[in-house]
């Protein structure tokens, strides 16, 4: 297998509806008719956004695209990793709980997130493979920086991040502060340049721990006045009235949906409680480290597994959670880049290319998209890493654009 | 197993930080340091402090009172105040300023960047020479690097100390040339990875863009690809028994053919002299004056005032980029205190606020949570431009800042308090609204 043709679920309709050039020729032609819907759509009014909430998990570190959806007919897979590699779904020599799950005819995936499957068989869980950006550094930083500002490369001097771009560009007098939350220690790269958004570490976290006089004081000292302090202030009490009377603490989940006691859960379960009190959140950002697995990395068992069950329960908690919802709701999963084909020397993995997109709700799921580069030696890139055939802004615009219909106009080079 | 000399050292180090030599520099400045209050004159030497300093104090204010403007004026632009011994001996009393990057690599690097935030945060709020200090934090973050990519943080208190500092109000020329040698820069901009054949033109764009000529200085991708070739073999030392972290010329790894840069002919064969002609050329060329003066004027005044750029830029170009020379027009100028209020980034504001209510701290852990909550914890921000300088930025979230300002007037933050001598003439709830009122978040 690994056939470089294969190309499964972008229909040439789709491809052009949704302007994405079926990734063939690069990035140029949809760049230019982005620009040019850019100009269309700049008056476009928000209420054609405001009942989607987009959901970004980032993966920091490089997660491992190749073991995450395992492409288990490629023999090269499993002579590259003879330690990691994860066993393909018929694969009786090991017990069933070590063996990948499969979704295919020719992707399965790891056993860890094997909580995922029923997402995917519900058709509310699309993949990407193969997907990356431009950036040829290898290097985490270049590529996160890449990714988060929407453009090809991490050496472009765009500054700010493609959800502040989507931000300023759909703003209306409407929008509150919680209309983007990022959860992390500093505004996250994507969120660069968004008006008022509102960080925090967590929501049950965003009170004041004062007495009544002083909160009395700051109503009164931030009242008037129209400058950028007055507003900050305006709004930050806003959003502190709004998380108040949502008392995060005590949020029931719905449908028997039980968030695991990790940062991610917490996150996920905050987001979900959020989204459900109706206070404006069209964006959320949540964040996940420990995937740069240069040794020991594991195979079905290990450290990346455990990161992996992690993701699969919070996500899994979540989308159990919103029940219906999900059809208003999309949660994209995306890291910078994958890992090398071969394992190393240390059983681990070092930096690679391209790795793995997913996305999970209001989108067409139940299929991987993209074109699939193979992994035969002339088949992966120079170093020897799977291709980023799949241009991640090509697959966030195919995964986002019903929902989000400026989404292509707002990508740099 | 053996306990090395080093680690005994280090070990030994952390004891004197822990306890020792803290709590000495913490009694001293009890009792040297000035605990009268007085209220801000709400003069124009109140605003000027505030645009000059890392904040009004009352003790700021005494010795500019005492001084006069400007006598005030030129000790600050010579940095010549006596440091305070307390001072001294608290940041001495730290592993990641006083230990080379190999003897730090054994202590974790979280650690490692708390203290060299500790010794940022106490030099800021104490020092004397407070126009010195704000330059450290222009420079540190015109020339930034994010202390978590690779080993950056390890080799970055020993850039701090021997460039930063060193050329703060000395040279440009000179710390343009050092800091391209300096090992946090050649990690941080992968310059280290720029060899021959196949040049990494990371460090080379952003020396053109960032640090010298401005994004309309004036060069083409072809000229960032030259500098990028006259750079290859610049790199850190990381041979075995060599001294890591010392910069090396690699030879082997040079490109020796003739290079053009901004249309002046490098001849083939010259190594090491190759990338100090770049240097030379960047340091005296008209636009990186003009970059370096609209940047200067932007950061202490706010906003853009053409005139006075010029004015900034024409020192640079007759002094051979004395940035004290810069700096001495930008501080007479009225531009400096007339304009429209500016927001104070997290780390001024926290400052501010320290120095506004006399507080005594450590600098430490508990006081940089405030600071990371407010989203400006120090040598932390990833891109090479430096945190930003627009003020839209920062106007996000203001529960951070009124959060700390209430901590630091109750006497919530660990190691870090407000004087009884203070409180008996502004109470905890007045300090507390002061530090959090719109006013307070502006110069």
């Amino acid at each position: 297998m690994g056939c470089p043709s294969y190309f499964q679920a972008i229909s040439r309709r789709q491809a052009l509806k949704t302007g994405v050039q079926a990734g063939l020729t690069g990035l140029l032609p949809w760049l230019m008719s982005g620009s040019a819907l850019a100009q269309v759509k700049l008056g476009a009014s928000k209420s054609q956004t405001s009942d989607h909430t987009l959901v970004v998990l980032f993966l920091r570190g490089g997660a491992d695209g190749l073991n995450m959806v395992v492409p288990y007919q490629e023999a090269r897979y499993y002579d590259a990793r003879p330690s990691i590699a994860i066993a393909a779904p018929q694969d009786t020599r090991k017990g069933a709980s070590a063996r990948s799950v499969a979704l295919n005819e020719q992707f399965a995936l790891h056993p860890a997130l094997a909580p995922l499957k029923k997402w995917y068989e519900q058709e509310k869980l699309a993949i990407a493979h193969a997907v990356g950006s431009g950036d040829m550094s290898r290097s985490h930083f270049e590529a996160m920086s890449a990714m988060e500002r929407g453009v090809s490369h991490g050496h472009s001097s765009e500054p700010s991040g493609w959800l502040a771009r989507y931000l300023v560009q759909t703003a209306s007098e409407l929008d509150t502060p919680l209309r983007a939350v990022a959860w992390a220690e500093t505004v996250p790269d994507s969120l660069r340049g968004a008006p008022s958004p509102t960080i925090v570490q967590s929501i049950s976290d965003f009170l004041l721990s004062a007495d009544e006089g002083f909160l009395r004081y700051l109503k009164s000292a931030y009242r008037d006045g129209e400058d950028l302090v007055a507003k900050s202030g305006k709004d930050t009490l806003t959003a502190l009235e709004k998380i108040e009377k949502l008392d995060a603490k005590n949020y029931q989940p719905s449908h028997g949906a039980v968030y695991p006691a990790t940062e991610l859960g917490r996150g996920f379960r905050e987001v979900a409680s959020l989204l459900k009190s109706d206070l404006g959140l069209e964006i959320a950002s949540l964040e996940e480290t420990g995937w740069d697995n240069h040794a020991a990395q594991g195979a079905d068992t290990g450290i990346h597994a455990n990161q992996l069950k992690k993701v699969a329960e919070a996500v899994d908690a979540f989308m159990t959670d919103l029940g219906e919802l999900s059809d208003k709701v999309t949660l994209i999963v995306m890291t910078e880049f994958g890992r090398r084909l071969e394992e190393n020397a240390s059983l681990g993995t070092d930096h690679g290319r391209a790795s793995v997109m997913m996305a999970l709700g209001a989108v067409p799921g139940g299929k991987i998209y993209g074109k699939w580069p193979g992994l035969g030696e002339d088949q992966v890139d120079k170093v020897g890493d799977l291709k980023p055939v799949n241009d991640y802004r090509t697959m966030l615009n195919f995964f986002l654009e019903s929902k989000m219909p400026v989404l292509p106009s707002i990508w740099k080079a | 197993m053996s306990i090395s000399r080093r680690d005994l050292f280090v070990a030994g180090a952390g004891l004197v930080a822990a306890g020792g030599c803290a709590r000495i520099a913490n009694s001293a400045r009890r009792q040297s340091r000035d605990l009268g209050y007085r209220s801000p004159s709400g003069t124009e030497s109140e605003r000027l402090l505030n645009r000059l300093t890392f904040g009004w104090s009352s003790q700021e204010e005494r010795t500019f009172q005492e001084l006069g403007k400007e006598q005030y004026l030129e000790s600050q632009l010579r940095a010549s105040f006596p440091e305070p011994l307390e001072l001294t001996l608290q940041v001495q009393s730290l592993d990641a300023i006083r230990l080379q990057a190999v003897e730090l690599m054994e202590i974790p690097r979280a650690r490692v960047v708390e203290q060299l935030q500790s010794a940022a945060i106490l030099r800021a709020t104490y020092s004397p020479n407070q126009l010195k200090e704000r330059m450290v934090d222009f420079w540190s973050n015109h020339f930034n690097i994010y202390s978590g990519k690779a080993d950056g943080a390890f080799f970055k208190g020993n850039e701090e100390e021997q460039i930063v500092r060193k050329f703060a109000l000395g040279k440009f020329p000179e710390m343009l040339k050092s800091m391209t040698k300096s090992p946090s820069m050649l990690v941080y901009l992968d310059n280290q990875l720029n060899f021959k054949g196949h040049p990494n033109e990371n460090f080379a764009r952003e020396l053109l863009e960032l640090h010298s000529l401005g994004i309309d200085g004036g060069y083409t991708q072809k000229d960032i690809q030259e500098v990028a070739r006259c750079l290859t073999g610049w790199a850190m030392e990381t041979r075995f028994l060599r001294p890591k972290g010392s910069f090396r010329f690699d030879e082997e790894r040079h490109d020796l053919g003739a290079k053009v840069v901004l249309g002046v002919k490098i001849p083939s064969g010259g190594g090491l002299s190759d990338g100090e002609a770049v240097l030379d050329l960047l340091a005296n060329h008209p636009s990186t004056a003009k970059h370096l003066a609209r940047k200067l004027v932007t950061h202490f005044t706010g906003g853009r005032h053409e005139e006075l750029e010029k004015k900034v830029a024409t020192q640079y170009a007759n002094t051979g980029g004395d940035i004290s020379a810069m700096m001495r027009v930008i501080v007479h100028a009225p531009e400096l205190t007339n304009g429209p209020t500016k927001l104070r980034r997290p780390f001024d504001y926290l400052v501010a606020c320290l120095r506004r209510s006399n507080a005594e701290t450590d600098g430490g852990p508990a006081l940089q949570t405030e600071l990371r909550k407010m989203g400006q914890l120090l040598y932390d921000w990833p891109l090479p431009d430096g945190y930003p300088v627009d003020q839209v930025s920062w106007a996000t979230n203001m529960l951070p800042r009124w959060q700390f300002a209430y901590n630091l007037a109750h006497g919530k933050i660990k190691e870090t308090s407000v004087p009884n001598e203070y409180l008996k003439v502004e109470g905890r709830q007045l300090l507390a609204r002061r530090l959090a009122s719109p006013e307070f978040q502006v110069v």
